[in-house]
């Protein structure tokens, strides 16, 4: 005769619930179709050198410091440019 | 006039309002908004009248764009973050509805001007840093700081993480308006072809029918993008790497 066991019925329950729950836990991102990759690392690049070249120009406007502020924050701009997609790159490896 | 391609981004006011100083006219930028809202309610609120069971065409299609969003949101930034299902969605569906609007002739395109697109994406950018500091505390500049830097790399690293924050609400925003601008600018240049090549013009206009197709592409995908890089900075603050 085969015993009810509720015990072994209730952790195979847990073990679903976990199974489930894992799931819904964040993965890397998302396939996106390779046009929508390539989209985002473009203007993820271009908008970091925008972003330290205007800034570097008002910041030397401002504090009358040509050009020092400019090639500074270019630098650091195209760094956290490349940083970006560095970091775009990475979630997608993660998938493969 | 008529033939100058960045005429159809000009903005004419309708109603002439003025609040304290500042220009709020209703104009025709606001006209297709008011139009997308219109649509995205009729779409989800008409579409959802029957509540059958097993939905039919209409239904599944609401169902369908549900699905989207939340499995979206899911994947990319866990269950936890759920609850800020309906930002995604209305973010999603207005700029789908706003793209798509402006794929018909004559018609305006309001995602074509970068001060509509940064107003969204600054938006997300303030909420989301509201929600890591909310969740997280001062802990949540940790995000700045890479695990497992040396000091003195650290004197360089934290003003480039601390960039490519801020770079994000730009590039969000810039991502969106330049693809919409240029791709409905090339539309219209093309269109000018046709009329000065006359018999040849054919040729500019079978090159018109492919470009309008890829056209819709990018209106569905970059409406797609703008909402699953809200999801990603929203797990940012959520989960804090």
């Amino acid at each position: 005769m085969k015993e009810h066991d509720p015990h072994g019925e209730m952790s195979e329950l847990d073990a679903r619930i976990k199974k489930v729950r894992a799931e819904n836990e964040p993965k890397s991102e998302q396939s996106l179709s390779s046009a929508g990759v390539a989209f985002r690392i473009g203007i993820d690049l271009i908008s970091g050198v925008a972003f330290g070249v205007i800034g570097g120009l008002l910041l030397d406007r401002w504090l009358g410091t040509t050009p020092w502020m400019l090639i500074v924050m270019m630098v650091l701009g195209t760094a956290a440019g490349i940083r970006n997609v560095i970091r775009t790159a990475a979630t997608l490896n993660e998938e493969d | 006039m008529a033939h100058n391609p960045l005429d159809q981004f000009r903005i004419n006011r309708i109603v002439e309002l003025e609040a304290g100083g500042i220009d709020v006219s209703f104009t025709n930028s606001s006209v297709f908004m008011v139009a997308a809202l219109i649509v995205i309610c009729a779409f989800v609120i008409l579409g959802m009248r029957q509540k059958a069971l097993v939905p039919g065409r209409w239904q599944s299609m609401v169902e369908m764009s549900y699905e989207l969003v939340a499995n979206m949101i899911r994947d990319t930034a866990g269950s936890e973050a759920q609850r800020y299902f309906p930002f995604i969605f209305s973010l999603f569906t207005f700029i789908l509805a706003l793209n798509l609007l402006g794929m018909i002739p004559y018609s305006f395109t309001v995602t074509s001007h970068i001060v509509v697109t940064f107003a969204m994406s600054g938006f997300v950018f303030i909420g989301v840093t509201i929600i890591g500091f909310s969740r997280h505390g001062i802990g949540y500049t940790k995000l700045f700081a890479p695990k497992g830097a040396s000091p003195i790399l650290l004197v360089i690293l934290i003003p480039i993480e601390i960039i490519s924050y801020f770079i994000r609400p730009i590039s969000l925003s810039v991502r969106l308006f330049a693809n919409m601008m240029a791709g409905h600018t090339m539309l219209k240049v093309f269109a000018g072809f046709v009329i000065s090549l006359g018999m040849y013009g054919i040729l500019p206009l079978a090159f018109m029918v492919a470009l309008t197709g890829l056209e819709i592409i990018v209106a569905i995908l970059q409406a797609y993008i703008f909402s699953i890089l809200a999801c990603i900075y929203l797990n940012d603050a959520i989960h804090l790497h």
